[in-house]
């Protein structure tokens, strides 16, 4: 092989440029090794920075790749969604878990958010309701997406970042709810009409499966309305139908009694009644109740359900309590309103249905309400007589003397009552009676005049009748007694003169005429003699009426001693007993007390038995007067002749049995009615008699 | 006594017949003697006890039964006058009457009649009555002097 110098030179340079190359790639190397020493270093740190970035943001962040395999999620999504979903693949996500969007529609897993990033869409802010076992109150997420792509713009995943919205969407159904209610009750003018739509409201802005509304009356817990009122609460619709009582179990009766909210978070620890257990079978897991409280006391319940348990929510319990204040309020306002309305109502049909006129006037005397008799009676429709005067339309000396009578009104601010005297056109007497008041505002000061009147025409004719018809009477009782005894009085004369010259012929005759004379003769001495008794008799009862006293206070005990004394005589022959209870001061005349006592002694004296007569005589206190009465023993009367024994002249017995004319009980009847009492008797045949009566008694006189 | 010295006179005044024939025949019935004058109103009577016109002779009476209801003058006018006369009112007026009245036996005694007798009905009563009279007033009775 030949060598040469040059090939060794050649050669030499060969590797000298090699060497050199070597160098320089070694330089290069060295370079290169040295930046992606840098580099890497660079991508170290930077990923550290994004991993406690991630770390430490609230949001939650989860990447899927295009498959569906959770690449990353960091501390913030477990803790908002209450599981690591890094195990999982975010295409079962619907499997795994409840995702509702805002409406309460459940998510197609197609439209979940990342779904639709990894298809390249963008997703901004999509609310998502998500929930599962571990939480089962849910939480309410807001969600923004995008696709993750390579340097050719093709999508290799998808990331999401994410908050947990749910006190902001709680705040906000509980806006939704109370605006919901709050709209039904604008709307509604009675709770009847709101109730079915507060329930449903109530229900639907705050998820609820089911709701019912009760409203207290007379005592029972009667249901106004449920929602929904069909499907799988049938049951429970069915149960609210029927009232409740005080005694019954369940949820809305107890709210009822402790007037307290109540939360029952699962429905199985429920003692078992009824509604509870048709809530459970229709899917209800927790019930909670408020009292609806109008003017201190318990008016109603709104009792809700959820299909889900959950634990006692503050802040709902809260919201229910503003929301049944709320109820509360309306169904005061509409009590109000409807007091009101009755009263406006009831004002309204008296000033129309009464008969009376009435209007009102002003300051200045301009009339400013009429109703609608005083239109028809002045012959005008209404508004032709607002804001006119009394000049036009009454003659102008009637309009100043209603003007003076009103401006009195004003001034003393006094009720004036008068009784204007009229004459119509044809002639005829007009009476007419008329109440004036001051107006008031509601500051208390005078705005006008309020006038009422009538027609008493009538009533004053009719009142000037009966006066002229009292008088008459009076009059002509007085003429009556007055004839009663000026006729008895002249009748006594030519009696006297009668029965004395037939006696005078029997003294005189006796042996000059034969026996029928003398009979004939002794027959019209009798018949005059008995007439004469009669007369006397006549005059006694008329005496009573003209001749009485002053009824003064008088001792009616006085009055029955002077009586048994007058009676001494024939108390003694009879062997009777009178006994007597202490008696009161009455108003009266001691005469003619002293008669009625004396009269009715005298008849249980001579009406007696076969045993000697037993004569009680007490009295009691009856109100403004005091009762008497005077029992005896005696033979007693026949319950049909009660009324009979009272009329002048009758008798019961033969004048052979019993003497007397029949004035003794007529005469008692005039004194005792003369005093403004009555008189009775209480008797059978045979079993003595009480006669009883009343009189006035005397100030003072005990009871 | 004057029953010894001369007849008792009586005037009685009365207006009927009827009851001055009964006054008359109840004294003879009961076996009165006296001498009786009549007058049969109030102003006859006060012209016999004055003594005027006609009556001029009138003896002066020891007793007077007065009628109160009469024509002219009635009896509560003659007790009025009589017992205001200081030379009458001295003689005992017995009212004899029919009334029964309280007001009448109240007003004759405050118009100070002596007595008030109310005129029975029965005759045999009435005779009784008129012995009564003349044996209280006119035997019992101690009268004061003309």
């Amino acid at each position: 092989m030949a060598t040469t110098a040059e090939d060794i030179a050649a050669l030499q340079e060969k590797v000298r440029y090699l060497e050199g190359l070597v160098e320089s790639y070694e330089q290069t190397l060295l370079d290169q090794a040295n930046r992606l020493e840098l580099a890497m270093q660079e991508l170290k740190q930077q990923t550290s920075i994004l991993q406690s970035v991630l770390n430490s943001i609230g949001d939650g962040v989860a990447v899927i790749s295009k498959d569906g395999r959770f690449l990353l999620n960091n501390p913030a999504s477990v803790r908002i969604l209450g599981i690591n979903v890094g195990e999982d693949n975010y295409k079962n996500w619907s499997e795994n878990y409840e995702s509702y969007r805002a409406d309460g529609q459940p998510y197609d897993p197609n439209d979940l958010p990342l779904a639709r990033a990894i298809r390249g869409e963008e997703v901004d802010e999509a609310e998502e309701f998500m929930r599962h076992w571990r939480r089962p109150e849910g939480v309410w997420l807001s969600v923004t997406a995008r696709p993750l792509r390579d340097e050719k713009g093709q999508v290799q995943g998808g990331v999401a970042v994410f908050r947990d919205v749910t006190r902001r969407k709680r705040t906000e159904r509980h806006l939704a709810a109370q605006y919901a209610v709050v709209r039904v009750l604008a709307e509604a003018s009675t709770l009847d009409q709101a109730a079915h739509g507060l329930v449903r409201a109530a229900c639907e802005s705050l998820g609820l499966q089911f709701g019912a509304m009760w409203e207290v009356r007379q005592n029972l817990l009667h249901c106004l309305a449920v929602w929904p009122e069909q499907g799988e609460v049938a049951e429970l619709v069915r149960l609210s139908q029927s009232p409740l009582g005080s005694d019954s179990r369940g949820l809305p009766v107890q709210v009822w009694k402790s007037g307290q909210p109540l939360w029952i978070g699962d429905l199985m620890d429920e003692d078992g009644s009824p509604r509870a257990t048709a809530a459970w079978h229709a899917g209800m897991r927790t019930a909670f109740a408020v009292p609806i409280v109008s003017r201190t006391a318990v008016t109603g319940v709104l009792e809700f359900y959820s299909d889900q348990i959950r634990a006692c929510e503050p802040d709902l319990i809260q919201l229910l309590g503003s929301l049944s204040s709320l109820i509360g309020q309306f169904c005061e306002r509409k009590h109000a309103e409807e007091a009101l309305r009755d009263s406006e109502a009831l004002f309204h049909s008296l000033v129309e249905t009464l008969p009376l006129n009435i209007l009102r006037k002003d300051l200045q005397g301009r009339f400013i309400f009429a109703n609608q008799l005083f239109c028809k009676n002045l012959g005008k429709p209404l508004n032709e007589i607002l804001g006119r005067t009394d000049y036009d339309f009454f003659p102008r000396e009637l309009a100043e003397k209603y003007r003076a009578d009103d401006r009195r009104v004003l001034a003393t601010q006094k009720v004036f009552e008068d009784i204007e005297a009229h004459v119509t056109p044809a002639g005829d007497k007009l009476y007419v009676h008329v109440l004036k008041a001051p107006v008031w505002d509601a500051a208390g000061k005078v705005i006008g005049v309020q006038v009422i009147f009538w027609d008493e025409t009538a009533r004053k004719v009719a009142e000037e009748k009966l006066q002229q018809t009292l008088a008459e009477l009076a009059r002509s009782n007085r003429e009556l007694e007055l004839f009663a005894y000026v006729a008895s009085h002249d009748l006594q004369e030519p009696l006297r003169m009668v029965s004395s010259y037939c006696q005078l012929l029997q003294r005189r005759y006796k042996d000059k005429l034969d026996e029928d004379a003398n009979e004939f003769i002794s027959y019209a001495v009798d018949g005059a003699l008995r007439m004469q008794t009669l007369i006397n008799d006549l005059l006694a009862y008329s005496r009573v009426g003209t001749r009485g006293k002053p009824l003064v206070p008088t001792s009616s005990e006085s009055a029955l001693i002077k009586a048994m004394n007058n009676l001494k005589l024939a108390i003694e022959e009879s062997g009777a007993e009178i006994t007597h209870d202490p008696l009161p001061m009455v108003v009266g005349d001691t005469v003619q007390l002293t008669q009625l006592f004396q009269n009715l002694l005298g008849n249980a004296l001579k009406f007696r038995g076969q045993e000697p007569p037993r004569i009680s005589v007490g009295a009691e206190r009856q109100g403004a007067f005091w009762k008497f009465w005077v029992q005896d023993n005696g033979i007693g009367i026949d319950p049909a002749d009660f009324d009979r024994i009272f009329i002048i002249f009758q008798r019961l017995h033969s004048r052979d049995e019993y003497p007397g004319t029949g004035i003794g009980l007529a005469i008692c009847k005039k004194i005792v009615e003369r005093h403004g009492g009555k008189i009775w008797v209480e008797s059978a045949k045979g079993q003595g008699a009480k006669f009883l009566f009343t009189l006035p008694a005397a100030e003072g006189s005990g009871t | 006594m004057s029953s010894i010295t001369r007849p008792v006179e009586i005037l009685l005044v009365e207006d009927n017949p009827g009851d001055v024939r009964l006054a008359v025949e109840a004294l003879r019935e009961g076996k009165v003697h006296v001498n009786m004058s009549v007058a049969s109103d109030g102003v006859e009577a006060m012209e016999f006890l004055r003594r005027e016109g006609r009556f001029a002779d009138a003896p002066r009476p020891d007793l007077i039964l007065l009628d109160l209801n009469m024509p002219r003058k009635d009896g509560r006018e003659v007790l009025a006058e009589l017992k205001a006369d200081d030379d009458l009112k001295r003689i005992p007026v017995v009212v004899l009457t029919t009334s029964k009245a309280e007001e009448d036996i109240v007003k004759s005694y405050n118009l100070n009649a002596n007595c008030y007798i109310t005129k029975p009905v029965d005759l045999h009563q009435f005779i009784h009555v008129v012995r009564s009279i003349h044996e209280f007033w006119l035997t019992v009775v101690k009268l004061p002097p003309e």
